[in-house]
């Protein structure tokens, strides 16, 4: 794999009336990557997948016309 | 020799009794295997091609469906997600290209541009995540175009720089000589986002 130049950084800005002594030691360590890959990797793990989708694709599947079997089909009976 | 359409257990099984337009059995719970495995793969690569959950959303129902309708045409040259990345690369590509799309993308909002959050997450962990995935769509189109997608693919594991070559019309030697610069460029244009 070809080196990666950088490491690759990612803090979130919080303003004061948003720390909690909880978040405090999360909020200094913040994120780091070793490479582009594993910060994509990253964002495609935290991101959720729309549940209407399914939905969708269930509806429109069960909305898609069936066509009648081809004749050699028929005829074999398969 | 081709492989099966679907290399799942179900496959021979067909249950629901659907039928593809040309007659061929189609599996349901095959399918819902592929979804399982594949949906949000796909979901994420429309999302960061498009910068717009919304019509990336859209557009991972309409792959799903085209690759549903169109199962039989898999014939296992290439792996089944190397097939599903591929509609879904052509169906995003044409949605850039639209006169429908570079409207509506002028006039959306920022908030826009990204994905909601898990309801289980932690208000940090959500704030972190939206803010880093919005640097990423930033970085990501400030990138020539092939090196935007040359880098989603090359995050996922399941591809090789062969299958990625063939997603990209180039052999995977030249992926491997773009894939470089991509790198070099992301990190580039990630660090002036901060």
């Amino acid at each position: 794999m070809d080196p990666q130049p950088q490491k690759l950084q990612h803090r979130v800005n919080l303003t004061n009336d948003q720390e909690t002594e909880s978040t405090q030691s999360h909020i200094q360590e913040g994120q780091t990557f070793e490479t582009v890959e594993d910060l994509l990797r990253h964002d495609l793990a935290n991101t959720p997948l729309p549940s209407s989708i399914e939905e969708r694709l269930r509806k429109s599947i069960a909305d898609s016309p069936t066509a009648p079997q081809p004749w050699w089909r028929r005829i074999l009976g398969k | 020799m081709a492989r099966p359409a679907y290399p799942t257990p179900e496959m021979d099984t067909p249950s629901h009794g659907q039928s593809h337009p040309d007659g061929e059995p189609s599996d349901l719970s095959a399918f819902d295997a592929i979804y399982e495995e594949h949906a949000k793969p796909i979901y994420y690569l429309a999302l960061r091609m498009l910068g717009n959950a919304s019509q990336a959303e859209d557009a991972a129902h309409d792959v799903l469906l085209k690759a549903y309708r169109n199962q039989h045409q898999f014939r296992g040259e290439s792996g089944v997600r190397t097939w599903l990345y591929r509609i879904t690369i052509n169906h995003c590509q044409n949605l850039l290209k639209s006169w429908h799309h570079r409207t509506m993308i002028n006039n959306l909002e920022p908030g826009f541009l990204e994905s909601s959050p898990g309801d289980t997450e932690s208000p940090l962990r959500v704030l972190e995540n939206t803010e880093l995935g919005e640097r990423i769509q930033t970085t990501l189109q400030a990138l020539p175009d092939e090196y935007r997608l040359l880098l989603l693919l090359v995050a996922d594991q399941q591809l090789s720089y062969e299958e990625m070559g063939e997603l990209t019309n180039q052999s995977g030697d030249a992926v491997r000589g773009k894939l470089h610069r991509a790198r070099k460029a992301f990190s580039a244009a990630f660090h002036r986002t901060e």
